[in-house]
């Protein structure tokens, strides 16, 4: 009895250690992070304007991205979802799943070998780059999001006498507009972090672009004002994860009547 | 109003199907087209690439040596962190989850600010830099999927414990065996996602000299750095990631699928509802 509360307590003292070494292994680089970036901003206040201008950038790049992917990736999942059953759903499902996982620098090579220094003369062939990249990313999470839904209010619904796609007009859209809108929320995050290889690709980087291309741009060059670059990214994209995880009131009353195990 | 809707989602339904056609089209055109450009000088390119093999071996190692170390580092501290998480702090499991989420989702750019600016100073050697920059990517989206893999076990804990288990054994006699395929799972998912990542690591990289691993051999190679860009060998490592990531993909479904098999749980797979995975079992016993 001794020896098994002797070795529980080992336990837990090997997973608290464990536990504080990964958070001190995370927290203090990002402390120093924030530290840096507070002397770096003071010390170049003029800084300021160039990061403005590649945050607006930045923000029409990701507008004209959803707004390319956003549509096409709804349309294809509506065909998924009116045409493919059993095997044949799940087979494209996982094709989607592998395709959405390719490194981006590969995706990035097969365009450069596309357009070659296209990217550099024009804003347009990077957003369509990345519209295309992100989206079998979109359809697989548009579908995950509509699959979701419990089955239970399709049910009901085509007991009350809907067809299949009424029903997923009236009820199982409405429903998985939470997951609608976290999915999109993670193709603008894949679209600022991945951005960077493919940019870099192309021979895109250039000065005051994108968020991410201009943070690898400036460390690359060692200039000072990284810093607050890479602390207003990394805010920015936790800001970004905190909206998407994000209950929505729905969502909470859903929750709510599950039993709750502790 | 309701008919409207209707007929709008099957117009949609047509033209996303449309559209799937025409992007399959599109890939094959321009396929054959590269096809026709290179056959030209595919033998003379063969010969360059071929040339370049030990080259890519050598990467390929570093690659290889660098992400599994990474994750097997990495994976201790995250299953601590989540079993503190799920199962030692339940009541505010909500809030670490969200800390933990938003930490998962600094891009792997910063990651390699930190690692050039913080790490490089102190670590004399690239395997070691390229590994801790690694570890500090991977470690917030291990814990983070290890986390939802957790929690699914609740009610196992639970009945571990109504029955007097201690928690390290519930944790080693009821949530390992339970959950060991969905750590694989998870395990390779980070060694693939580590193997992939690039513009980070030539950041690091770029502190030490003489080392590579194949992304940033192909980055360094397409010209990115300002160097001469050489296509032979651009060829070659990108050959090299894709069979290293369609290796790490096929590991993963043939983990999925045995444990399906194994009457294990579906998690980790697309998201299929209940009747749809029965038709989808039905027809794949049908085909057997």
């Amino acid at each position: 009895m001794e020896k098994r509360k002797l070795r529980n307590k080992l336990f837990l003292l090997s997973v608290l250690a464990l536990s504080a070494t990964a958070a001190l292994l995370l927290l203090v680089p990002l402390i120093r992070l924030m530290a840096d970036a507070g002397v770096a901003l003071l010390r170049s206040w003029g800084v300021l304007p160039g990061i403005w201008q590649v945050v607006g950038n930045t923000a029409l790049v990701l507008l004209l991205v959803l707004l390319f992917t956003a549509p096409a990736a709804l349309l294809i999942t509506l065909w998924m979802y009116e045409a493919l059953h059993g095997l044949r759903l799940y087979r494209v499902q996982r094709f989607l799943n592998g395709l959405s996982r390719v490194p981006a620098v590969l995706v990035g090579l097969l365009f450069h070998a596309l357009l070659g220094g296209a990217a550099r003369r024009s804003l347009w062939p990077t957003v369509a780059l990345l519209a295309v990249m992100c989206l079998p990313f979109l359809v697989s999470r548009l579908d995950a999001a509509l699959r979701a839904v419990p089955e239970k209010y399709e049910r009901a619904g085509t007991a009350l006498g809907g067809s299949r796609m009424a029903v997923l007009w009236m009820v199982l859209l409405p429903q998985a507009l939470p997951g609608i809108v976290r999915a999109l929320l993670r193709l603008a995050e894949k679209v600022l972090c991945e951005a960077t290889a493919v940019l870099a690709l192309l021979c895109a980087v250039t000065p005051d672009s994108l968020l991410a291309p201009e943070l690898f741009r400036l460390t690359w060059l060692g200039r000072e004002d990284a810093s607050v670059l890479a602390f207003a990214l990394a805010a920015g994209m936790i800001a970004l994860r905190l909206a998407a995880e994000r209950r929505w009131r729905s969502e909470g009353e859903e929750a709510n009547c599950r039993y709750n195990w502790w | 109003m309701k008919r409207a809707g209707e007929k709008l989602m099957r117009v949609g339904a047509f033209l996303g199907g449309t559209l799937v056609f025409l992007l399959l089209l599109c890939v094959g055109i321009v396929g054959v087209a590269l096809l026709l450009v290179e056959r030209a000088s595919a033998a003379g390119m063969l010969r360059s690439v071929w040339s370049l093999a030990p080259t890519g071996l050598r990467l390929t190692a570093f690659t290889l040596s660098t992400a599994a170390a990474a994750v097997a580092l990495s994976f201790p501290l995250a299953w601590a962190l989540s079993t503190a998480i799920v199962f030692l702090r339940p009541r505010r499991l909500q809030r670490a989850r969200s800390a933990v989420s938003g930490a998962s989702a600094i891009p792997a750019v910063v990651f390699g600010y930190l690692g050039l600016t913080y790490f490089a100073p102190a670590i004399d050697s690239a395997w070691w830099g390229v590994t801790v920059t690694l570890i500090l990517m991977s470690l917030m989206r291990h814990t983070l999927e290890l986390t939802r893999i957790h929690e699914r076990f609740y009610p196992a804990v639970e009945a571990a414990q109504s029955l007097g288990a201690y928690i390290y054994e519930t944790m080693l006699h009821t949530v390992f065996p339970l959950a060991r395929r969905e750590y694989l799972t998870v395990a390779l998912r980070m060694l693939a996602r580590c193997m992939g990542e690039g513009v980070a690591i030539l950041l690091v990289l770029s502190a030490y000299g003489g080392e590579d691993t194949l992304v940033t051999g192909i980055l360094r190679a397409a010209g990115v750095t300002g160097e001469e860009s050489n296509v032979g060998l651009v060829l070659l490592l990108a050959g090299l990631l894709t069979a290293l990531v369609l290796l790490v993909n096929a590991v993963i479904s043939l983990s999925l699928s045995g444990e399906r098999r194994s009457g294990g749980m579906d998690e980790g797979e697309p998201g299929q509802r209940e009747s749809e995975r029965e038709e989808r079992h039905g027809e794949e016993k049908t085909a057997q």
